[in-house]
This record gives structure tokens, C-alpha cells and sequence, in this order.
């Protein structure tokens, strides 16, 4: 078996932190076409690495960004790829859904190879909901279009004679399942096709482990990871490592048991980092799109646009104040977003319109900076706003530094001073607690 | 050609309608057409949206299922509902003088299956040659928008009630007419197309039936293993 250190997986990751940044810079260039590419390329490396991590969140947006652009091959597999998501849950309902709309779309743009390709997936649902007839009708469909419209793209027709010989098998027509299969054990021949080839392994794998034959299993299983590394599709390789740990092969040492649980252990714990940062870019991106939807309020920033503005209103005293939900950890993303957004819109409501202030997201906390505003004037207005933010939102921490000479011509001086307050005030208030 | 996306968002599928077949039928023959549009589904979704515009060929097509599988003894025209859907009544007549529908009624006539597979793959080309005929587009607009809504049923508009208001949908009806003469003249004019179309309409199913028949003849023997 290939070896596979992390840094093939950090390359991969980066890629996605990539896509990210090209995706934000597209939405504030305006370029709404760059932007649909972009976006549509991060979900895709998303899927392919968390598998349903970004596509619920942007699944509406990107679906609006294609009926504007009229781009029905983006719209598709836009469809597809939620389908994929649902079917990996077990939605298989939900997943037909959803072929069935992006089955539409294709259609109707004439896309006959991604309909060729849905029709496939429906027959790999309806073979999970064990409607084998009605699958087999679904991979025939596949079948008559590919010859009617002479579809030429080999990854559609591997996954077309992937499913309609499991299905012949299934259906114990053993034969025609064998005969089907001589396509596929050519392209097995092949040096490229890493996705179809591991596909096909996986099929083998499975037949031949519902036949209790687990050393051809084991082999199956091992090809299909090795395939499966150029592909960099993780999720699968879990799945992958998760048969290979199970498979009661003899020939399997426990060296190599070892090692495979080492690897599964140490992807499900790299993606759960990554998982993490990309939670909290996922957050910033809300608070983003929340600000720019509400022109009030100046947009959101992240760490650099933040010491750039500190930098230029040092000299001018700034306040700056830090808040945090004190259930923090007990809340889910949505429900943090929600209230740091009230939290937002109460303090600008209660604050006089002619300041100029700045607000943002910074490492877990809401930050304001206040400019030209007096002391006076916000420890009046202060407590008003904290006994509606407690009233309305929950108990919050917060913490609220001037900047004076001791900090002057020095943002992070400031903010490691509010931060310094901050936890202070956290920990007296466990204490109390 | 990059085709619009936004008519997927604004119109609705066509639903066809309870019961307005050309043919006197019973309910029991319309659930049996409704099931093999859920047995047949894979080939149903196959149907482009947009042809769905023209709904009356939809429901020519059911029809064209029932003249296929019920033998011509049983099967009697509803006279009313030949009146109201008269575009539906004239393509039916146009269809079923060419000689190619014949060799078609001559392989699948009495085969359920097959006749619902050729009537939705006829669907299709029914919809190719409608459209490619002079003028055909802005005639069904017209229609369409003398329905007011695609969905709407339109045999309400021929009640006793409503002909003190008309004695009749004056401009419908003129309209019906105008496409029915089309079809009529563009067939005397040039009957190859139709045939043309009837014939890959023929081919095609049976290029279906083909694939779906390499498992079906496993399936009986299957069934008649002990």
C-alpha cells in the first residue's frame, strides 16, 4: 500500500483556504460570473473533503447565482452534489429529489451526459431503497441515452456499467452481471480514471465480501485506497480504512491493522481541525454577507482590514470594546450569529448615528472601535446597552479599552489590552459562579 | 444554443387534466395509463420541460395510448370533448392518416408497455415538428394566453352557464381552428416530415424496448425456475 503523509492532505486543505479567499475577492469584486466559478469549485473541493460541509450554507445563494447567469451546467451539478450529500446521509428520498430537479435542468440545457450521470444516481438510490425494478428501468434509461446520443465521456459510462451490473447482480442474473462487468475490468487496466477505478475496487469489494471470498475483498479494498489517495476524495478514504479495519482477511497482519487504524485516526483528526477553522470562516462569512445586506452598519473585517483601521485611528483615541456570549460553547453557529447580530444592532441603535464606529468578529468576539466619541458620553450610554443586550440576548462578558498614551501608535497593544480585561473579567465570573 | 433557465422558475408543470380524453374511457383505464407513468418514470423525466408548453400534446399522447391498446370496437369518441379540444381532435386525425403510425399500431397495438413508451417518445417529436411548423409559436402563445393559465381547464367554458355571457369562446375556438387548419395543410403540403418523425418515434422505441427486454426475457425464466 502507498504511503500518505499529512502534508498531501494540509496541500489539499490549502487549496480549499485558497478557493475561500477567491471566492470572497470575486464577491467583493462584483464579478458575479468569477464568483459562481469560484464558489462552485470550493464546494466541490468541500464535498470532496467534508462532504456536506459548505453546500448547505451556500446552496441557495450559488442556485440564485445560476438562474441569473443562466448557467445550467453549474445548476446541475449544483443539484448533484446536494443529491450526493443527502444520499451519503441515507436521505435516499431527498437525494432523488434532487436528481430529479437537476435531471430537469439537464434536459432542458440538452446536457445529456450529466442526465446520462443522474440517471445513474437514481438507480444507485432506488438501489439502496431496494427497488431494484425500478432501478433497473433508471439504468436502462442511462443505457438508451448513451447510445442515443452517442455519449462518449468514459466516467459516464464506467458509472452507468457499475450500477447496471449490480443491479443484474442483484437481481440474479449472474451472467449478463459477469459479461456487463468485462468493461469494467479493462478500464482497471487503465492509468488514469483514479475516481471510476476506485469505484469499480469498491464494487468488487463488496461482491466479494457478500460471497465471504475476504481476501480478494481485502485486495479490492486495498486498490480502491491507493486509487482513492489521487483522488483525495478523505470522506471515502475513511469509509475505505473503516472496511479494511473489518475485513476478516487472513492475510492481514496486525501491523497492517495497526497502521490503518493510525491512518483513519489520523484523517478523522486532521479534518476536524480543519473542520474548525473552517467554522470560523464559515462565521465570518455569515457576519459579511449580514453587513452587507444592512447598510448601516460598515462591513465586518477580518485581521488585517482590523489593524489597518486601528492603525489609522490610533492617534485618535479610539474605544475599543470586546463581547462575548458567555454560553459560547453550548450554542450552535446559527443561534451565535443570531445574537452577536442583535448585539450589533442594539449598540447601533443606541449610539449616536453621527459616530463613526467599526465593528467585526475577532477571534470569537465582537469587537466595536469607537472613534471621536467621549468617555463621558459611553459610560452613560454603556449600561443602557448592556441591560438591553442581557434582557434580550443573555448574559455577556465584555470588556472596554481607551486608547491612551500608554497604547498609542500600537493596535495590538490595544486589543491585547482589551483581551487581557476580557479574560480577566471571564475568569472572576467563573470564580463567582 | 444556451437556453433560458428562468421559464423552469416561472411555469409549473403541466398537469394533465381528470378525464378529458377525446374517448369515452372509464376511471379504471385512466389509473392504468397513471401507473405506467409511475412504472415509467426514467423515460417520463426524460421529457424536455419545455414541451410541456403545448399541453393539448400531451394529452394527444395519452390518447394515441388508448387508441393503441383499446381495440376500436370499444373505444368511441366523445363528441363534446372532440368540440372542445378540437387542435388535440385535428392532429389525432392528421396522425392516424399516415401510413408509418399504421406499421406502428401493426407491432405494439395491444401492448400496454409499448405503446406507452412510443407515445411518450412520439411526444417528443409530435413537439419537433409542431414547432418547426410557420408560425406554430405565436398561434400557441395565443392560446396560452387565452387560457390565461396553462393549467386551466377549459371544458367549464363550453357549460350551459356561461353561453349567456358568449354563446361560445368565440376567440378560443377560432384560434383551435387556425392550428388545426395548420396541421391539416402542412401535412397535405409536406406528409414526409410527419412520417419522417413517426418513424424515428418507432425506432427509438424499440431501441427501449430492446435494453429493457435483455432482462425482461431473464426475469421469466427466472419466474419459471421451481
Amino acid at each position: 500500500m502507498k504511503t500518505q503523509d499529512l502534508d498531501d492532505i494540509e496541500l489539499k486543505s490549502n487549496s480549499l483556504h485558497i478557493l475561500f479567499e477567491e471566492y470572497k475577492i470575486a464577491k467583493s469584486n462584483n464579478n458575479i460570473e468569477l464568483e459562481l466559478s469560484s464558489l462552485m469549485q470550493l464546494l466541490e473541493q468541500s464535498f470532496l473533503i467534508f462532504e456536506e460541509y459548505l453546500i448547505f450554507d451556500f446552496f441557495e445563494y450559488c442556485e440564485n447565482l445560476c438562474y441569473e447567469l443562466n448557467n445550467g451546467k453549474h445548476l446541475t451539478r449544483l443539484y448533484e452534489l446536494i443529491a450526493l450529500v443527502y444520499y451519503k446521509q441515507k436521505d435516499f428520498d431527498q437525494a432523488i429529489k434532487f436528481y430529479k430537479i437537476g435531471l430537469k435542468i439537464a434536459i432542458h440545457c440538452e446536457l445529456h451526459d450529466l442526465a446520462c450521470k443522474i440517471y445513474c444516481h437514481i438507480a444507485r438510490c432506488l438501489i439502496q431503497k431496494k427497488q431494484l425494478e425500478d432501478a433497473l428501468r433508471f439504468a436502462q434509461a442511462a443505457q438508451c441515452m448513451i447510445k442515443t446520443f452517442s455519449i462518449s465521456n468514459q466516467s459516464v459510462i464506467i458509472r452507468f456499467h457499475i450500477e447496471y451490473s449490480e443491479i443484474l447482480y442483484l437481481l440474479d442474473h449472474r451472467e449478463l452481471s459477469v459479461e456487463n462487468f468485462k468493461y469494467l475490468e479493462n478500464i482497471l487496466t487503465l492509468d488514469n480514471l483514479f475516481g471510476e477505478k476506485a469505484n469499480i475496487y469498491w464494487m468488487i469489494a463488496k461482491g466479494y465480501s457478500k460471497e465471504r471470498d475476504y481476501e480478494i475483498e481485502y485486495n479490492a479494498l486495498i486498490e480502491c485506497y491507493n486509487c482513492l489517495m489521487m483522488t483525495g476524495h478523505f470522506q471515502k478514504q475513511i469509509d475505505v480504512l473503516e472496511a479494511l479495519l473489518n475485513c476478516p482477511a487472513k492475510s492481514k497482519t496486525s501491523a497492517e491493522q495497526n497502521s490503518f487504524m493510525n491512518k483513519q485516526q489520523k484523517l478523522l483528526t486532521y479534518l476536524q481541525k480543519l473542520s474548525n477553522s473552517f467554522s470560523f470562516k464559515k462565521l465570518f462569512q455569515k457576519f459579511d454577507d449580514f453587513y452587507m445586506s444592512y447598510d448601516k452598519i460598515p462591513k465586518a473585517l477580518d485581521e488585517e482590514a482590523f489593524n489597518i483601521i486601528c492603525n489609522e485611528w490610533i492617534n485618535d483615541q479610539p474605544h475599543l470594546f470586546l463581547f462575548t456570549l458567555d454560553d459560547l460553547d453550548e450554542l450552535e453557529m446559527d443561534e451565535i450569529i443570531k445574537k452577536y447580530s442583535f448585539v450589533v444592532d442594539i449598540f447601533h441603535t443606541i449610539s449616536d448615528p453621527n459616530i463613526i464606529s467599526v465593528c467585526g468578529f475577532f477571534n470569537n468576539q465582537l469587537f466595536f472601535l469607537f472613534k471621536n466619541t467621549t468617555y463621558e458620553r459611553i459610560n452613560y450610554q454603556l449600561p443602557r446597552f448592556l441591560q438591553t443586550v442581557e434582557q434580550q440576548v443573555g448574559t455577556i462578558t465584555f470588556a472596554h479599552v481607551i486608547a491612551d498614551d500608554s497604547l498609542a501608535n500600537n493596535e495590538r497593544a490595544l486589543y491585547s489590552a482589551a483581551y487581557a480585561q476580557h479574560y480577566y473579567k471571564t475568569k472572576a465570573k467563573l470564580k463567582m459562579s | 444554443m444556451l437556453r433560458s433557465l428562468k421559464p423552469l422558475l416561472i411555469q409549473p408543470a403541466y398537469k394533465l387534466q381528470e378525464n378529458n380524453s377525446l374517448f369515452t374511457l372509464t376511471a379504471h383505464q385512466y389509473d392504468e395509463y397513471s401507473q405506467l407513468e409511475k412504472k415509467y418514470e426514467a423515460l417520463v423525466l426524460s421529457t424536455p420541460p419545455l414541451v410541456q408548453n403545448t399541453p393539448y400534446i400531451l394529452e394527444f399522447c395519452r390518447d394515441c395510448y388508448f387508441k393503441f391498446t383499446i381495440p376500436d370496437s370499444d373505444l368511441f369518441e366523445d363528441t363534446m370533448q372532440t368540440l372542445i379540444y378540437s387542435t388535440r381532435h385535428s392532429l389525432m386525425r392528421v396522425i392516424f392518416k399516415t401510413t408509418n403510425i399504421k406499421k406502428v399500431l401493426n407491432d405494439f397495438g395491444g401492448d400496454k408497455d409499448s405503446s406507452f413508451i412510443f407515445s411518450q417518445i412520439l411526444h417528443k417529436k409530435i413537439f419537433q415538428w409542431h414547432s418547426e411548423l410557420d408560425g406554430m409559436d405565436v398561434l400557441t402563445k395565443e392560446l396560452l394566453s387565452t387560457i390565461s393559465h396553462k393549467n386551466v381547464d377549459i371544458r367549464p367554458l363550453y357549460l350551459e352557464q356561461y353561453s349567456t355571457i358568449e354563446p361560445y369562446p368565440k376567440k378560443l375556438a377560432a384560434i383551435q381552428q387556425q392550428i388545426a387548419k395548420k396541421y391539416n395543410n402542412s401535412f397535405l403540403e409536406c406528409p414526409e416530415i410527419l412520417e419522417t418523425y413517426i418513424l424515428e418515434a418507432y425506432k427509438q422505441t424499440n431501441s427501449f424496448i430492446y435494453y429493457g427486454q435483455i432482462v425482461k426475457m431473464e426475469v421469466t425464466y427466472e419466474d419459471s425456475r421451481p
